[in-house]
């Protein structure tokens, strides 16, 4: 237990000390031998992805997530730990292609409730995506390129934004299981992997950020509305040493919907869409 | 730590690589993965084209689909030198069913000559005859950019004479700009706008005399006017004039011609065989005959769309169902006429017995006085067309010498004697519009069905003998093909509609039960007259239910909605207009069996059938229409009648506004 206590405190300096702080500690990160995964920790993520329909080629991406994290006194489910405002202005390509480019605001709540600090600092990001699905027998499969580019701050008083660049890249299968196609009333299985690599000056020897490995289970309510849950293992590098390798497991609750206000007269090209 | 920093940016950078060819991997996968396509080469028959066929085809769920190149012909040696050989070539692609990419159809009929040569190494025997040939490109079987279809008369293998000649351009099978039709007396040049809608002057000059021309002027599918220029006179023949609150867009074809021919005024000022509809037709017909072709290929969206618009005028459901009424009394007041004009026997009394004159002179009256004109409106109502005329515009013109009288003249022998039912006062004539139509229509009716009665004392036993004979054969014709009909298919039915269905059958037993206990011969062939309508339509009825199911499925397919999903990437089918697919299936379609099960008649059987299928053609209507009024007012609504009555509103939004 005491040892779990002292990964945390070491692991709260690491992702919240002062970037400054940090330059000074530079010199004394020590690589350790050999890599060294620490506990896996618990978070739940309550995700909403909204998809409206704003033209016959555009929509606003609107995505709001809640993540939760497991702190000593709330195991498992945790605190509320940040609040994603997910936004962009999507264009659809085809069919099976479509691009977003848009920004971030993430709220990050300090879950360290032994902290002085600051309780809640924002986060901002650019981020661009690029999306193609390919048919595969009854199946989807779907690649999707995201690159976001991210200022983050810690939880001190006046800390300073540190500027990071993101490289994800997410694999991605929506199997049906009592139909042969993803229609409305079908329950599908959907495996995931993605992999997010980062890089930026404080970046010296983590890259790797994250590589997460999801297994969903999902059921298409109707055309415009689909509801998930799931469960993710996750691994990736410390920021500040990259010998360490922090692990999680979450649970993940997802909504998607795909409004479309649209006066029918402005929908009757509705998928043709090269006409 | 900088060796491990660079280790790193290779690692992105290969890993890069490594991404890119996972992706390529999978765009190259998917087309390995398509089906495999076979080779088909054999002897084919097309309808009546057989011939030596030569295509690819792959196998989707156990269905052969055309895919890739497609060709079949047929030409005889021996037929060609004994007389004639009829040859034909059809050469096209294929993919995934649908005719696609450029494509030849040619059809030949030749003699050959009597004189051959020998050239190299090939006997050359020349031919002479009729050589039809369409080609042009397609795309998911719709004709795609410009479509030529020539007809040749070829003489010693020369073209000798153009019979005919099409061009077209199309988008999606939808006629674009400019058009080009002729023959070998007429040269007709219009275009059309994108969607298809003939626009602007058509005209057609007459290649022989440069006198004659022919111009309809369409303003965005209307035909506003046609001037017809006879040796040099033209003649203005304003059509759709004014300004109309309703328009529906419509193929140009035979039902339109028909549109035009009651909407003109005076008769006869133009002959709709010439001239541009004479080209149009020509060419229509052969482009369905590449249809018919196409359609036997699995192909079916060739025939092009050829639009207008033309004025519509609704009818509401008291209009509909007095026209029902006129028509069924028209009926039979034909058939009085027939049997009675055609009976050998009263065409000898007529002779010696002046009364049985005057009535079967009465009869030809009531033929040409009121049948005949009646006919011309009942032909718009089985042609469809009847929402498309001018009710007002039409009855008016409908009795060229006044609207008819109870009081009946009839000449019998150089005078004049007078037919007037007793209860003549009780019509009413006065008035331009359906209702006075069924009062007069009725009168003749009744008047026929009165004067039969008197005549009947004149056809002998052995007449009336006769009659029963036919009436009782035609009977037990028309129960044995209604109780085959509902035998052979009932046991595929679901149970309701297999309760209804022997319900019918055991109705049409019942009365031919009663049939045979009546004992009285004129009462058994009025009895028999009534049943032997009432059977008819019970097989109406019956066929309407055999059909329901499908036609449901069609209707229920048409509320389906394609919706693109965003997070799916695919398309899928959502129900629209959910509350009236909701009444429809779950309350006017049981609420018909059940009727058809419980409280069938000889008298509501007609109505409830055209009921029926008045619902499914309203349904598909109702589709396009604006419905948000409907839809709010279905949400407490469950009695079915209420919901007929609500269906048979007219939906608020104006069909004309949602066509742009």
């Amino acid at each position: 237990m005491s040892t779990k206590y002292t990964i945390f405190i070491w692991l709260v300096v690491f992702l919240v000390g002062l970037p400054n702080t940090v330059t000074g500690q530079d010199e004394q990160v020590v690589l350790p031998e050999y890599s060294k995964y620490k506990d896996p920790k618990t978070k739940v993520w309550l995700n909403t992805y909204g998809n409206i329909r704003i033209g016959k080629r555009f929509f606003w991406d609107a995505q709001t997530h809640f993540r939760f994290q497991e702190t000593e006194d709330t195991p498992f489910v945790g605190q509320i730990g940040q609040i994603y405002n997910r936004h962009a202005i999507g264009y659809i390509y085809s069919k099976k292609t479509n691009f977003s480019l848009g920004g971030v605001v993430r709220i990050n709540f300090n879950t360290d409730e032994d902290s002085e600090d600051r309780n809640v600092v924002p986060e901002w990001r650019i981020w661009h995506q690029y999306q193609f699905a390919m048919p595969f027998y009854s199946a989807m499969i779907y690649h999707r390129i995201r690159i976001e580019h991210r200022w983050t701050q810690g939880f001190e008083e006046n800390s300073e934004y540190i500027f990071r660049n993101r490289w994800r890249y997410m694999f991605r299968a929506k199997i049906p299981l009592n139909d042969h196609k993803l229609k409305p009333k079908t329950f599908y299985v959907s495996p995931e992997a993605e992999l997010i690599m980062q890089s930026g000056k404080k970046v010296v020897a983590s890259p790797m950020e994250d590589l997460r490995l999801t297994t969903t289970f999902g059921y298409i309510a109707t055309p415009r509305l689909t509801f998930a849950a799931g469960l993710m293992y996750s691994q990736g590098q410390d920021l500040y040493n990259g010998g360490y390798y922090k692990q999680a497991w979450t649970l993940r609750f997802h909504m998607y919907y795909s409004p479309d206000f649209r006066k029918v007269k402005n929908k009757l090209p509705e998928i043709h869409l090269n006409d | 730590m900088t060796s491990f920093f660079y280790r790193m940016i290779r690692f992105r950078i290969s890993s890069f690589f490594l991404l890119l060819s996972f992706f390529c991997s999978f765009f190259i996968s998917e087309n390995l993965l398509g089906q495999e396509t076979y080779l088909f080469k054999s002897p084919l028959k097309l309808g009546k084209y057989e011939g030596l066929a030569n295509y690819t085809f792959k196998i989707v769920e156990n269905d052969t689909v055309l895919h890739g190149t497609f060709e079949i012909e047929q030409s005889n040696l021996n037929a060609l030198l004994n007389k004639e050989d009829s040859s034909f070539l059809f050469r096209g692609g294929f993919e995934n069913g649908q005719a696609t990419g450029p494509w030849v159809f040619q059809f030949g009929e030749y003699q050959s000559g009597s004189q051959s040569n020998v050239v190299d190494y090939e006997y050359r025997v020349l031919i002479s005859g009729v050589q039809e040939e369409g080609k042009g490109a397609m795309e998911n079987g719709m004709p795609e950019g410009p479509w030529d279809y020539q007809v040749s008369q070829i003489k010693n293998s020369e073209i000798e004479k153009v019979l005919f000649k099409s061009s077209f351009l199309f988008n999606e099978g939808v006629p674009q700009q400019n058009f080009h039709i002729e023959n070998d007396s007429y040269t007709l040049v219009g275009r059309f706008l994108r969607d298809g809608l003939a626009h602007d002057e058509w005209s057609a000059y007459s290649t022989d005399d440069i006198n004659t021309n022919e111009s309809w002027f369409f303003e965005e599918g209307l035909l506003r006017k046609i001037i017809s220029v006879e040796d040099g006179t033209p003649t203005v023949i304003p059509i759709f004039k004014d300004k109309y609150d309703e328009t529906k867009t419509i193929p140009l074809n035979d039902a339109y011609i028909q549109v035009l021919k009651a909407t003109i005024s005076t008769e006869g000022t133009l002959d709709f065989k010439k001239g541009i509809f004479g080209l149009l037709s020509q060419n229509i017909d052969y482009y369905q005959k590449i249809d018919t072709l196409l359609t036997q290929l699995g192909s079916s969206n060739f025939e092009p769309e050829f639009k207008v618009k033309v004025p519509y005028f609704p009818l509401d459901s008291e209009q509909i169902s007095v026209l029902e009424k006129i028509d069924s009394d028209l009926k039979s007041a034909k058939e009085i006429r027939n049997t009675h004009l055609r009976n050998g026997h009263l065409n000898i009394v007529k002779r010696t017995n002046e009364d049985v004159l005057f009535h079967y002179n009465t009869i030809q009256v009531f033929s040409e006085e009121f049948i005949i004109p009646i006919e011309k409106l009942i032909a718009l109502k089985e042609a469809g067309i009847i929402e498309y005329i001018n009710l007002v515009h039409f009855l008016d013109q409908l009795w060229p010498n006044g609207i008819p009288n109870t009081h009946i003249k009839v000449p019998v022998d150089g005078n004049t004697r007078t037919f007037e039912l007793p209860n003549a006062t009780d019509f009413d004539f006065k008035g331009n519009n359906l209702n006075a139509l069924y009062q007069i229509t009725n009168y003749a009716t009744l008047s026929m069905k009165a004067i039969s009665e008197k005549l009947s004392s004149h056809l002998t036993d052995h007449e009336q003998l006769q009659m029963l004979n036919g009436v009782e054969q035609g009977l037990i014709e028309q129960n044995e093909s209604l109780v085959a009909q509902i035998d052979s298919v009932s046991s595929t039915f679901s149970a309701p509609y297999q309760h209804t269905l022997l319900n019918i059958k055991s109705l049409a037993d019942s009365h031919l039960n009663e049939y045979a206990s009546i004992e009285n011969p004129e009462e058994k062939l009025t009895y028999g007259n009534k049943i032997q309508k009432c059977l008819s339509q019970y097989a109406m009825l019956t066929n309407t239910l055999l059909s329901l199911p499908d036609k449901t499925e069609e209707i229920n397919t048409a509320y389906q909605d394609a919706v693109w999903n965003p997070f799916m990437a695919n398309v899928m089918e959502e129900e629209v207009k959910k509350r009236i697919g909701a009444a429809y299936s779950k309350i006017l379609i049981p609420h018909f069996l059940e009727e058809a099960k419980t409280q069938l008649t000889c008298e509501n059987v007609g109505d409830l059938d055209s009921a029926i299928k008045f619902i499914n053609e309203r349904m598909l209507e109702l589709r396009e229409e604006d419905t948000k009024k409907l839809e709010r007012k279905l949400r407490k609504e469950k009695d079915p009648n209420e919901i007929i009555k609500l269906f048979h509103q007219p939906s608020v939004a104006k069909e004309g506004k949602n066509e742009h």
